[in-house]
Order: structure tokens, then sequence, then C-alpha cells
């Protein structure tokens, strides 16, 4: 099991106070914002002036924008905070309209797709995609000026940890919305705790084992259990990846379609561990009435992530996008956000504010030891000669998925 | 008066459709596409022993799909026509109101009846039949298969008692009184006469179901994966849309060749001659 110690932001709370009283609560929450399919914000009015408030007082500390009007955004359903940012948007009249994604590689292919005319005005990236989009120049720069609770970020999360938020430059792009983990979830009612993720490979395992068509967590997980930086990747290494991967594949009767997909194996028993693991689907299987699945760290650790808000080139009111990001890292409502996706925040007052399973759920006191065992990796290199690239690791994965 | 239909047929299929066989033979960037013109987008589509893999997983799915779908629609849209007396119309509406529930509930739905802890190995289990679990059941090729068959045995239906509709009663009591017995009259008379609309309600369905990308993903598992994932994985995943388009149009060509061979075959036989009158 995972043993970060968050007594001290807890103190005053048992560990069973906790698990009593939350679990309820973030399966109710967290269940309900994924499940639910499209309830769209077609609120949309149309317009959207552009204000021209000042983004920094008379004291020089900065200010939000004012806002209004209306946001194009696209992200994953949920990351719209649809309940918790219900208040704001009728305070400041501003409409959200919302694209939901089911597939990560949506973003960069719809706004391509535009031709340098608006798409969106705000999205969201996984840190893995920074260096593409950064190639592709689909961002354009945040003022930190008209974000003043960039000061509530976690440390961690306010630096500019390889680039992914903030270029070497000093150019921030991105604002961290949430983060987490994938690793091993397995069904504590089915089978004991695996130590590592080789134990999946147990013949007994064969047909019992989950795996979701995330080419990213699956890529990065697979060579970060070998030991292998996938951003550093030698054909040799490659091959030892392509190897395991391909023995893992062959444990399960399938790779599932989506994280909602693998919840929904969990709850009806076909699988009872899966490589891959997402936290929240805990919380989904528990939803379904399945409430022994756990993720959790291995000895041979994780992958973590982080979704990050961002403005597209061509963006619209920009200053709204601007007062929105800017509320998304309020405490209370970053709380809210983080409860209904169960995911966990980057904003350090959040934290108490979020329920007590989230808050004992990850290592809000070592976040730098965290992600040494769980590290951040950015994608395999889109041009290379020295490394295996983006493009062989997409035809590989295709190939391991049909059973090649 | 077609002059608007033929426009819009013009700008929503030809155009999209130029646009993609530009694309195809262009060179491949990072999620965009430069020249110069190349073949080796083809090459790349047509060489890959992954793409064979799921091609003939598309065809075998496809012509399985289509063939079942006919052999159950055909009865059905038979008894609709001349057997179903007051239950036609509320039947048709079931028929018709089937196809207003999510295709991916539909999809879950087979996945609760054919699941290792599904209806049927349940009740395979319950009765002593078997010890445990089929697990072919499921994320198989017979899974795809009979997904599809359900989501499109509907249509198949419609096009096929719109083949029959115009049949006059008359000629099939006519046969009969001529001593012809059921048999006969399915083989002389109703089969001939419905080849056409047979051949279009089997390649709809065979097009469809071979170019499916969903319903592999969910109930595929890895034997059962398509060709149409391949082409969704190259334009989202890889980024590599010469490539993705290169694909589609060899899917094109090969549902084009179909539909070529299925006229042939009809022409030769003179199939497509017999009318009514």
């Amino acid at each position: 099991m995972d043993d970060w110690d968050n007594t001290d932001l807890f103190s005053g709370s048992t560990q069973a106070e906790r698990e009593d009283l939350t679990r309820r609560q973030l399966l109710e929450r967290g269940g309900l914002a994924l499940a639910f399919l499209g309830a769209g914000p077609f609120l949309a009015a149309c317009g959207g002036k552009k204000s021209a408030a000042p983004t920094v007082t008379s004291n020089g500390t900065p200010k939000a924008p004012n806002a209004s009007g209306q946001i194009a955004f696209i992200s994953w359903q949920g990351y719209d905070a649809p309940k918790a940012m219900a208040s704001w948007k009728k305070a400041h009249h501003v409409t959200l309209k919302a694209t939901y994604m089911g597939n990560h590689d949506e973003i960069q292919t719809k706004i391509l797709a535009a031709r340098g005319s608006h798409s969106f005005d705000l999205i969201t990236y996984a840190q893995a995609y920074k260096p593409l989009y950064k190639e592709l120049n689909i961002l354009t720069p945040i003022d930190e000026n008209k974000i003043p609770n960039l000061k509530n970020l976690i440390p961690f999360f306010a630096s500019d940890y390889k680039n992914f938020w903030v270029d070497a430059d000093g150019t921030r792009t991105g604002v961290p919305l949430n983060w987490g983990y994938v690793a091993l979830a397995y069904d504590s009612d089915a089978i004991k705790q695996p130590q590592t993720y080789r134990d999946l490979l147990d013949p007994s395992l064969k047909g019992k084992i989950g795996m979701p068509d995330d080419l990213i967590g699956v890529a990065q997980l697979g060579a970060h259990v070998l030991g292998i930086d996938i951003t550093k990747m030698s054909k040799a290494d490659f091959g030892e990846v392509k190897d395991f991967l391909r023995k893992m594949i062959a444990q399960t009767k399938g790779v599932s379609p989506t994280y909602g997909d693998l919840a929904s194996r969990f709850a009806a028993g076909d699988v009872v561990a899966a490589f891959c693991g997402w936290p929240p689907i805990d919380q989904l299987a528990a939803g379904a009435g399945k409430k022994t699945i756990k993720t959790y760290l291995p000895k041979d650790g994780g992958v973590g992530y982080c979704d990050s808000m961002a403005i597209p080139t061509h963006a619209r009111n920009t200053d709204t996008v601007h007062a929105w990001i800017n509320a998304t890292l309020e405490p209370k409502l970053a709380a809210q956000i983080d409860d209904s996706l169960g995911t966990a925040t980057p904003v350090k007052p959040a934290i108490p504010l979020l329920t007590k399973d989230l808050q004992a759920a990850y290592p809000w006191n070592s976040l730098d030891g965290f992600f040494k065992k769980a590290p951040l990796y950015a994608l395999a290199p889109f041009k290379s000669d020295k490394y295996v690239t983006w493009s062989d690791v997409v035809a590989a994965w295709q190939q391991l998925k049909a059973g090649g | 008066m077609s002059l608007p239909a033929a426009a819009a047929l013009l700008l929503l299929l030809t155009v999209p459709l130029a646009t993609f066989a530009l694309y195809s033979v262009l060179t491949a960037g990072l999620f965009s596409v430069s020249g110069p013109l190349t073949l080796e987008n083809y090459r790349a589509a047509l060489g890959s022993s992954l793409n064979h893999t799921l091609a003939t997983n598309s065809l075998v799915v496809g012509v399985a799909t289509a063939l079942i779908s006919l052999a159950l629609g055909l009865p059905i849209a038979y008894w609709l026509r001349f057997a179903a007396g007051r239950w036609q119309q509320f039947v048709l509406f079931l028929v018709v109101a089937s196809m207003f529930a999510s295709y991916l509930v539909r999809i879950y739905a087979w996945r609760t009846i054919l699941g290792d802890n599904g209806v049927i190995n349940r009740a395979l289990e319950g009765l002593g039949l078997t010890s445990q679990p089929l697990g072919f059941l499921i994320f198989s090729r017979a899974a795809v298969v009979i997904a599809l068959v359900h989501i499109l045995l509907p249509y198949v239906i419609l096009v096929l008692f719109a083949g029959f509709r115009p049949m006059p009663v008359a000629i099939l009591e006519s046969a009969q009184d001529l001593g012809a017995n059921s048999l006969t009259r399915w083989r002389r008379i109703i089969l001939p006469l419905m080849a056409a609309p047979a051949v279009t309600a089997f390649l709809f369905v065979f097009v469809l179901s071979a170019g499916d990308y969903v319903t592999p993903q969910f109930l595929g598992g890895t034997r059962g994966s398509m060709l149409g994932v391949q082409v969704q994985a190259s334009f989202i995943e890889a980024g590599n849309w010469p490539l993705g388009a290169a694909t589609g149009f060899v899917m094109l060509t090969g549902f084009l060749l179909c539909y070529g061979l299925a006229l042939f075959a009809l022409r030769l036989t003179r199939l497509d001659r017999v009318r009514w009158s």
C-alpha cells in the first residue's frame, strides 16, 4: 500500500473517520460527474465582449479581469466543472460551450483543422503533450498578472518543472487543474495485493487482467516498470517494452476502450487486476457496487500526470478565460472540482476542503518523492535519429492491441 | 427539382472524398500534410502485416454480419408483408423504434449478456451445463458479429420489406394453385425477385459492419480488432493523416470492388432484370 503520511494536513481526523465519512460523498460526486452524458452546456448565448479592465491594481498586485460572454471549451467531460462553476458563471453572465473529447488527440486535431481560425478559447492538456503542443505552436502565453490565484498553487505546480507549464524563458502556457497517477489496480475481494506489475503475468490470472486503451499511460508505464525513460528509448529498450506489454496484453481478453469501461469490467467481475489503473476508477467501480477496487503504487512505481488549463491560438474572449482559470484556483471551487472528478488538486488551500478519502489518497507533503516513484513524463520524441519516436510507439500499440 | 439534392450530394460527398484523396498522396508531417506528392502512404497501407490481419478480420466480420442479418431479415420481412396482417404496422414500429436505442447502450447490453458473469454464462452454470464461463462468448469476432447483427438487422428488415411490398399476393397464390410448394415458391419466385433488394441489404450491412471501429473496441478484444480502428488511430493518435487517408481509400476501393462484383453477379445471372411486370 501507499506509505505517504499526511498527518499534519489532517490533524484531528482519524483514518476511520475519513473513510466512513467520505467514501459515499466521493462516490456520489465522482460517479455522477463521469457518468452522465451530454448534459451539455448548450447554454450558449452569443457574444463575448472583451473587457479592458486593468490587470494590476494600484499597489502592483495582479487582478483578475472582468468576465463575461462565451467560452468555447474542449476537454474531458467533467473538466468544465458544471456544478462547481455554476454560480460563478451566473454571477459573471458567462456561458461555457463545452465539447467533450473521447481522446486527448482530438484537441490538437480540432485546433489544427480550424486552419488558423478560431476553434476554442480554453483547453486542457496533459503534461506529456506539452512538447507536441510547443512544436505545433498551438498554445498562447497566459498572462500571470490576470491570475492572482496562481499564488495558491502548491510550489511544485507553480514551478517550471520540466517546462510542462512554464517555458524555459518564463512564459506560462499552462495552469495545473488536477493531477494524479496511473498504476496497478486490483480487486482485494478476488486476489491478494500484487507486489509488482510482473505478478500480473502469473498464468493463474490469464484472462483476468484489464488494461485501458490509454496509449500514453500504458506506454509510459510499460517503459517505467522496466526502468526505461520513454523520452530516451533506444530500439533495444523499445523491444523490451513491447515484449513486456505483449505479455501483459496476452493476460487480458482485450483492451478496454475507456477507463469507464475498465471500471465496468471490474464491477462485473470480468477482471481482478489492471495494468494502468487510475484512482477514479476505484470510485466508479464502487458506484457500480464493487467497493473493493484499489489503485496503488506497487514496488516498481507508477506514472504521474498533470492536466493543465491552457489557451489555444486564435482564442477569443481571453480576459474571460483568464478569469475562469483564476476562479478554478479559488480553494473552495478547486476542492469542489476535484471532489467531483476524484482527482488531486494542485491548489494548496483546497486540500483541507477535499473529501477525507481524497485527502488520504495522495501524498501532499512529499510531492517530489512521489513524482520520483511516479514520474511525470513527456511523450516520446516526434523526430529523432537516436531514440524511438512517438509514431513508432503508436504503430506498435496498434499492433499489440490486435494481438501482434 | 433534383438539382439542389445533387448539389448537396456533390458538396457533402465529393468534396470530402477529393480532399482525402489529395491527403492520401501528400507527405505526412506532424498532424499536417505537405508536398511533394507520393505513393508511399499506399505502399505503407498495403504493405503492413497488421493491416492484412485487420482487413481479414473486417472481411470476415462484414460478410458474417451481412449473411446472418439477411438470413434473419428475409423471413421477418416476408412475414411482415404477407402474414402479419393487423400486426404489420405495430411490428414495423417496433423495428424502427429499436433503432432509437443508443448504439453504445446496445453494445453494453451485449457485454452484460455475453460476459464471463453475464446472463448466458450464469444460466449455463446454473443449469449445471458448464463449470466455468465460456470465454469465447465475449471479446471475440463472434461477439462483434452478434452485436452488429443486432444493431443492423432493423435496416435489413426495412430494405427487404420495401422489396417485398410491390409483390402481389396473387402471384404466390397462383403458384400455390399450380402446385408449387413452399420451397418451390421461395426458390423459383421469391428469391429471384428479391435478389436485387437482398444484394442491396447485404452491401449496406457489409459496408457498415466491415468499416465499424466502435464495436470491435468494446467487444472484439485482441482477436476482433478491425481496419477501421487503424484508420482512426492513424488520424487521431499518430497524427499521420496521409496514412489514415490512404488506408481509408484502400478500404473504399475494397468496398467498391465488392459492389461491382455483386452487380456483375446479378447481371451474369440476369437476376437484375427480374421484374413483377
